[in-house]
C-alpha cells in the first residue's frame, strides 16, 4: 500500500509528455503555413503612421521582435465562419509580462508564466496566412497553464486571466479579461498625455523605463463594439533591457470594470497591403462544467476551488490536489455533467474514458443521475463528486503513463489480491484516501456546507460512501463487503453503522445531516 | 389440378413460408433474450431494470467502437482485450454487424420473455438506495457463416460500473465469453 501512496505522490508530480501526435495531414498544411511565413516575415509590418508609442503614438505598441514559432507546437481550429487556423506557440526568450504578475507569481520562470502564440489564419481568397499574436496572461498561479491546455477556441472555466492580441509587429487592438472562463471585460488602450509613472523594478540587471497609458473599456454589442470616451484606469507599459540577447519587455496596469459579450472584432485602420490584420471572432470558452443542475454545478465549483480550502486543509487535502492535477492535465478534457442514468439501473454517477465523437478529443466524463442530485444532500452529493474524482484520476493516471509504476503497482495490487474485476480493484485501493476525503468534506462544509456544527468522525464515516459494498439484497438487508472496507472496519455493526450514515444522506433521510440540493 | 386445388396448394406455400420466417425471427429473438437471461442467471442476487442501456450513450456506434483491437481501454483486467474482429469475423458477417449497430432497437425488456419476471424494476422511483441492480443492452446477435453464433451486450451493475462483452454462443442456456471490459465505473 505504501508503495502505491509513494507511486501517486511520484506521478503526481510527472510533467505532462510534450509530443504532440501531429496528423500527417495537418502537417503537410502546417508546413504551408511555415513556408509562407518564413517567405513573408519581413513584410509582416503595418504601414508607418509617422508616430508609435515609441515616437508619441495614441497606440500602444509593444517593442517589435521576431517571432520564432515552434512548428511542433500547434492547435488546429477553424473560426465560426470556417476559416482554417493553426495556433503555433511562439519559443522566444522575449515576453511581455504584466508587472503585478512578476509581483504576485514569483515561483514560476516568465516563460511559463504566459502562452505566448502566434494564430496564422488563412485568408480565404489568396494563399496567405495573416498572423495575430495571442498572449495569455494567468491572473494568479492557479491559472498558470501549459499550450495544450488552451487555445483561442478553447478557453475553460477554470481559468482566469487576460488575453491580449497584438498585431505581428506589436500594435495592440484588444485584450479580453476572463474570469472563471467569462469573458468580463474588453481592454484597448491609448496614450496617456498626463505624465508618465515610474514602476521601480529593482533588478540590477534590468534596467526599466516606464510609460503610462490610459485603459479604454469597451463594451461589445450585437451591432458593434462600442468603446467609452473616457479611460478608466492607467496602464504602465515598462520596457526593461537586460544584459542579455532581446531583453524583456514589461507591462504593468491597473484594475478596470466593465463587461462584454462575444462577438466580432474589426481592428478598423490597421490594415495594409503587405499585412492585412485579420478580422477575428472574440475568443471561445469550452465548459468542462456542464452541470444543467444548479446545486450540483455550485457544489462542484465550490469543491474546485481548491486555492481557497489549500490553505486551511494543507497536506492532507489531497482529494482536492487531485482535483487541481486532473483540471490541469493536458492532453484530456475533464468534464462533468448531470444525466438520465439509463432509467432505473441505480446508477447514481459514473465515470468513463472515451473519444468523443463531435469533438474528436479524449475525455474523462463524470456523469451524475438526475435523480441522485435531486434526491440525495448537499454533503452527499459532494462526498461522491470527491469520489468519481478519484476514479478519474486513477482512469487518468493509466491513460497517462500505460506501463508506468502507478499501473504496475495497481496491476500487483490486483494479482496479490486476486481480483478479476477493475471494479474491485477501485474500490479496494481506494480507501486509502478515505481521511482526505473525510477532511475536505468537513472544510468544505465549513466553508459551503450551512449543515451546523457536524462532528468530523461523521465525514469520514460518509466518505466510506462507494467503498463499502459491491452488492446488496434487499430481500434479506445483507451486504456483500468489500474486502478492505471489511479490514479496516471488522465489527459489523460497525459497518452497519457507517453504511446508514451514508444511506441516509443518499436518499435524504430525517436523520441526514446535510442539506436537500434545492 | 383444379383452381381450387392450385389455390389451396398456394396457401399452404405462403403458411410455409411465413412459418418459417416467423419461426426464423423467434429464433433470433430468442438468442437475444438467451444472453440476457444467461446475464441474469449470472448474476443472481441483481434485479435488473426493464429500461434497456442505449448503445449510443455508452459511445458504442460504430463498427469501430465495437471492435477492441481499434479501441484504447481503460480496464488493464480486460478479457482478451486485444480481439479483433476484423480477424474473427468474414465481410459477410462484419457487414451483418453493421447494419445492426444501425438498426433500431427495442427500448424496454419483454416480461415474458425473462426467466424471473418478478425481478424486473419497471419504475425507477422504486429503487431506493442501496439497491443491487443491473440493466443491459439490447443485445447484438451475428449469425455466422460458420454455424457459429456471437452475441455483443453491454451490462451496467449498480456500486460497480458498465461492461462490454462479446459471447460465443455454446448452446441455449449457455455461452462463451470471448471479450470483456469494464468501460465506466461507479
Amino acid at each position: 500500500m505504501l508503495f502505491l501512496v509513494t507511486s501517486f505522490l511520484f506521478t503526481s508530480c510527472v510533467e505532462e509528455p510534450e509530443a504532440l501526435k501531429i496528423q500527417s495531414t495537418e502537417n503537410g498544411q502546417l508546413m504551408k503555413v511555415k513556408a509562407w511565413f518564413e517567405e513573408n516575415k519581413t513584410k509582416l509590418r503595418l504601414p508607418e503612421r509617422g508616430s508609435n508609442l515609441r515616437s508619441e503614438s495614441q497606440e500602444l505598441i509593444l517593442p517589435f521582435f521576431e517571432k520564432e514559432p515552434d512548428w511542433d507546437k500547434f492547435h488546429h481550429y477553424y473560426f465560426p465562419d470556417g476559416r482554417e487556423v493553426y495556433e503555433v506557440n511562439l519559443q522566444n526568450k522575449e515576453t511581455p509580462i504584466f508587472g503585478n504578475l512578476l509581483d504576485s507569481i514569483r515561483s514560476i520562470p516568465s516563460e511559463e508564466l504566459v502562452i505566448q502564440n502566434i494564430m496564422f489564419i488563412k485568408n480565404p481568397e489568396f494563399e496567405r496566412y495573416d498572423p495575430i499574436i495571442a498572449r495569455y496572461y494567468p491572473k494568479g498561479e492557479l491559472d498558470v497553464k501549459s499550450f495544450k491546455k488552451m487555445n483561442y477556441t478553447k478557453i475553460n472555466e477554470y481559468w482566469s486571466g487576460k488575453l491580449e492580441l497584438f498585431t505581428y509587429d506589436e500594435h495592440h487592438f484588444i485584450g479580453f479579461e476572463f474570469e472563471e472562463g467569462k469573458i468580463i471585460n474588453e481592454i484597448t488602450y491609448s496614450k496617456n498625455n498626463t505624465g508618465a509613472k515610474v514602476k521601480d523594478y529593482k533588478n540590477a540587471d534590468v534596467r526599466c523605463t516606464t510609460y503610462v497609458l490610459p485603459v479604454t473599456n469597451c463594451v461589445l454589442t450585437s451591432s458593434g463594439t462600442y468603446c467609452s470616451s473616457n479611460y478608466n484606469d492607467l496602464v504602465n507599459v515598462t520596457y526593461c533591457s537586460t544584459g542579455g540577447s532581446g531583453g524583456n519587455y514589461i507591462y504593468t496596469y491597473g484594475g478596470n470594470d466593465g463587461t462584454g459579450s462575444g462577438t466580432y472584432i474589426d481592428p478598423s485602420g490597421v490594415t495594409g497591403t503587405e499585412y492585412i490584420v485579420p478580422i477575428i471572432p472574440a475568443p471561445e470558452t469550452f465548459i468542462l462544467n456542464q452541470f444543467s443542475n444548479p446545486c450540483g454545478s455550485q457544489i462542484f465549483k465550490q469543491l474546485m476551488k481548491a486555492s481557497i480550502l489549500k490553505s486551511s486543509i494543507g497536506n492532507l487535502n489531497q482529494a482536492n490536489a487531485i482535483i487541481q492535477l486532473l483540471q490541469d492535465a493536458n492532453d484530456v478534457e475533464f468534464i462533468v455533467k448531470n444525466s438520465d442514468l439509463t432509467s432505473a439501473t441505480g446508477n447514481t454517477t459514473k465515470t468513463k474514458r472515451y473519444i468523443n465523437s463531435t469533438s474528436d478529443k479524449l475525455e474523462i466524463l463524470i456523469e451524475f443521475d438526475n435523480d441522485y442530485l435531486e434526491n440525495a444532500t448537499r454533503l452527499s452529493i459532494a462526498r461522491t463528486m470527491l469520489h468519481e474524482t478519484i476514479h478519474a484520476f486513477l482512469v487518468y493516471n493509466f491513460y497517462k503513463d500505460p506501463t508506468g509504476e502507478f499501473k504496475q503497482g495497481l496491476q500487483n495490487f490486483a494479482t496479490t489480491k486476486g481480483y478479476t474485476d477493475m471494479n474491485d480493484v477501485h474500490h479496494n485501493f481506494m480507501p486509502q484516501y478515505v481521511d482526505a476525503i473525510g477532511y475536505s468534506l468537513a472544510v468544505w462544509n465549513q466553508v459551503y456546507g450551512n449543515s451546523g456544527n457536524i462532528p468530523r468522525s461523521y465525514f469520514d464515516d460518509l466518505a466510506w460512501g462507494g467503498l463499502t459494498f459491491s452488492q446488496h439484497n434487499s430481500t434479506t438487508n445483507q451486504y456483500t463487503w468489500h474486502d478492505v472496507f471489511q479490514d479496516l472496519v471488522p465489527s459489523e455493526t460497525e459497518r452497519i453503522r457507517i453504511q446508514n450514515v451514508i444511506n441516509n444522506e443518499a436518499n435524504n433521510e430525517y436523520s441526514a445531516k446535510g442539506e436537500p440540493c434545492n | 389440378m383444379s383452381i381450387q386445388q392450385k389455390v389451396n396448394l398456394a396457401i399452404s406455400v405462403l403458411f410455409v413460408l411465413m412459418a418459417c420466417s416467423s419461426q426464423k425471427n423467434i429464433q433470433i429473438k430468442s438468442d437475444e433474450y438467451d444472453l440476457i437471461n444467461f446475464l441474469l442467471e449470472q448474476n443472481d442476487n441483481y434485479k435488473v431494470s426493464q429500461d434497456f442501456l442505449s448503445w449510443d450513450e455508452n459511445s458504442y456506434s460504430t463498427y469501430r467502437d465495437f471492435n477492441p483491437s481499434e479501441i484504447e481501454e481503460f480496464d488493464f483486467l480486460a478479457i482478451n482485450k486485444e480481439l479483433d474482429l476484423d480477424s474473427l469475423f468474414t465481410s459477410e458477417e462484419i457487414d451483418q454487424l453493421k447494419n445492426k449497430i444501425d438498426s433500431e432497437k427495442p427500448m424496454k425488456l419483454k416480461k415474458n420473455a425473462v426467466i424471473e419476471p418478478s425481478k424486473l424494476v419497471t419504475n425507477k422511483m422504486d429503487v431506493i438506495y442501496p439497491a443491487s441492480i443491473m440493466g443491459v443492452a439490447y443485445p447484438i446477435i451475428i449469425q455466422g457463416t460458420r454455424g457459429k453464433t456471437f452475441g455483443f451486450i453491454l451490462s451496467s451493475f449498480s456500486e460497480k460500473g458498465t461492461y462490454y462483452s462479446i459471447y460465443k454462443k455454446k448452446d441455449e442456456f449457455d455461452w462463451d465469453i470471448i471479450h470483456k471490459t469494464m468501460i465506466a465505473i461507479e
